[in-house]
């Protein structure tokens, strides 16, 4: 057999490998995904047929409450983003630097809600620094009795957030810290840099890739995150995930439902265009 | 102009003593090799000169001030590291600008050192590539000029060539010597390499179990070895075990002038000290094998008793696997309590 009919055939077994998942994922997300985006904008008409129709767009775009809300996920997802990375970078560093016992038991205490049921953070948060809860009879106890729980404001999903979202957080970042070696640092200390320096000049840029890795699954988890803050009860406003349950089940409006999906999905998708470029670009890097 | 002094520098990882307290002086303008194998201390040793290990005990003068507490950032040394430990997100002008911006330098000034050093490496069109775009060779090269552009005290080079293949670590064994020569760098270089540190090295500071078995000149250290272990380490030796008795030993079928007290030696004889001399079936050596190094060949021979000898000598020497020869030792050490106790030296 010639290279190029054993090339042509190898080619063809390894499509027929990856056929039945990525048959499977067009059948079960993208067609009904895409049908649900259709369906926002091509509407029927009152004497029988279709038309092109942007008006659940308008609508949502023009109804504050709406905009609160996608102002208000937005917020939660900026600001929870920048907190795991502050919060995470530094265990990750210290856990990169440093060898023991008690970096070993930070890590497991890190990773530990990578093991949780979601539901069970939910739960977890609202008996802690719920009203009533855990934290308020402590500093009761100590003799605090203005404590207000923040589980009903912003900052309550942003608290559960960052409880759910660091496992993964500090996987990436340990994993892009590995790659760093001992002696890059101590380079870079042999020519004159302190520690700040070495953070900001070195560990920082050679970590940005797992940065974008980080900011755009966290982005993605977050901004379409619908069980912390359903679960942790209703606000006003409301993130999009609830918004979105509340709009299709209780007001029962599927197409303001799926319009509020669709602006969700291509926001998304924003971050999910910057996490496969990121992939995307990292191995041609490491080809040159 | 700088000279490097140790005193008493020890170092202790817990219960492990990794160097024992050693004291060594490194005289300006100097290169001198820690040689020895792994786990000697050498890179221990190295690592306390450039400030990345703090020594249990003892000082590290250079030119006169200790700086054995001083962290590496403030150190007048620079070290190039065995896998060159580039920073991937910079440009070559970058990496070898980095520590003159760390020092306020102006950019004029930055951009004119940089290029300086990077031609000192023949590297001046490549100021503008990153690390990924480099040879093994090339980037090795960047690290040297890395250091170079700070205009270091003491170059610190630590196994700098080792993931390098032979032909260019010989090429670039020889372009380090000649830049040190020049610009008259006290330099201290790490190696496991008898061949890179005999070629390399004014003085060769042997290593073994964090102590300093010897220091000498490339020559010194072939032709004198002091104790066994620089014996059997630089170089091939034959060493052989013998009971000398009344002033004379005898191994492989050769009796040793040995004048020292009856008892249990070793004689250590290089392979190119040994002349094999035609003799007849059964008396002498039998040659079992020859391999041809193109310039020599190197020759075992097992003598009688069953000690075997290696030999080395001119590709025209005709020798014949098989064939009966009489061993003739022009230079031979005599070892004892791990000291050199006797030497025949013609020269």
């Amino acid at each position: 057999m010639s290279a190029t009919a054993m090339s042509l055939r190898n080619g063809w077994r390894g499509l027929a490998f990856i056929a039945i998942p990525v048959t499977a994922i067009a059948i079960f997300l993208f067609y009904p995904a895409a049908l649900s985006i259709i369906g926002t904008l091509v509407r029927p008409k009152d004497g029988g047929g279709y038309t092109f129709s942007l008006q659940s767009y308008v609508f949502f775009f023009t109804d504050s409450y709406s905009l609160t809300n996608l102002g208000r996920t937005l917020w939660t997802t900026v600001v929870t983003l920048i907190l795991l990375v502050a919060v995470n970078l530094p265990i990750a560093l210290y856990m990169r630097f440093t060898k023991g016992t008690l970096a070993t038991v930070i890590q497991a205490l890190a990773l530990f809600p990578m093991f949780v049921p979601g539901i069970i953070i939910c739960y977890a948060l609202i008996r802690y620094m719920g009203p009533n809860g855990w934290l308020q009879s402590l500093l009761n106890l100590v003799g605090f009795h203005h404590y207000a729980s923040p589980h009903l404001t912003p900052w309550g999903p942003v608290i559960g957030l960052i409880w759910d979202g660091m496992p993964l957080t500090l996987l990436i970042l340990i994993s892009g810290l590995s790659n760093i070696s001992d002696a890059s640092i101590e380079a870079a200390r042999d020519v004159g840099a302190g520690r700040l320096r070495i953070l900001v000049s070195i560990i920082t840029p050679e970590i940005t890739h797992s940065l974008l890795i980080v900011s755009a699954l966290n982005f993605l988890g977050i901004f379409g995150q619908a069980l912390m803050p359903f679960m942790l009860g209703p606000t006003n406003p409301e993130m999009m995930g609830p918004f979105m349950l509340r709009t299709f089940a209780s007001v029962r409006d599927p197409l303001q439902a799926s319009t509020q999906a669709t602006i969700t999905f291509l926001i998304c998708s924003l971050a999910g265009v910057a996490y496969v470029r990121s992939l995307a670009r990292r191995p041609q890097e490491d080809r040159k | 102009m700088s000279t490097l002094e140790l005193e008493n520098v020890s170092k202790q990882f817990g219960a492990v003593s990794a160097l024992e307290p050693l004291a060594l002086r490194i005289a300006d303008g100097e290169l001198v090799c820690l040689l020895g194998p792994s786990g000697s201390g050498k890179s221990t040793l190295l690592r306390i000169i450039g400030g990345f290990e703090m020594p249990s005990g003892g000082k590290v003068l250079i030119d006169g001030a200790d700086v054995a507490r001083t962290p590496p950032e403030k150190r007048p040394t620079a070290m190039v590291f065995q896998s060159h430990a580039l920073w991937s997100h910079m440009t070559v002008e970058g990496n070898v600008g980095f520590g003159l911006k760390l020092r306020g330098m102006k950019k004029p000034d930055i951009t004119a050192k940089v290029g300086a050093a990077l031609n000192m490496v023949g590297l001046g069109d490549y100021g503008t590539r990153h690390p990924a775009q480099l040879s093994g060779g090339q980037r090795q090269r960047v690290a040297i000029a890395r250091c170079l552009v700070l205009e270091p005290k003491i170059l610190l080079m630590d196994e700098p060539f080792a993931s390098l293949d032979q032909h260019l670590r010989d090429r670039l064994r020889e372009e380090v010597r000649q830049i040190q020569k020049k610009l008259g760098i006290t330099t201290v270089f790490v190696t496991h390499g008898q061949d890179e540190a005999l070629s390399i090295a004014d003085r060769i500071v042997v290593m073994s179990m964090g102590r300093i078995e010897q220091v000498g000149t490339p020559a010194e250290i072939y032709t004198h070895p002091e104790t066994p272990f620089v014996a059997g380490f630089i170089g091939d030796m034959n060493m052989m075990k013998a009971t000398v008795q009344n002033g004379a030993a005898s191994t492989g079928g050769i009796r040793f002038e040995a004048p020292i007290a009856d008892g249990e030696a070793l004689i250590a004889v290089r392979p190119e000290d040994v002349t094999l001399i035609p003799s007849q079936d059964g008396e002498g050596a039998r040659v079992r094998r020859i391999v041809n190094y193109g310039a020599v060949l190197k020759i075992e021979a097992e003598a009688a008793d069953g000690a075997v000898w290696k030999v080395q000598t001119l590709k025209d020497v005709p020798v014949t696997e098989g064939a009966y020869y009489r061993p003739a030792v022009s230079r031979h050490i005599i070892f004892r309590d791990d000291r050199a106790v006797h030497r025949v030296d013609p020269s």
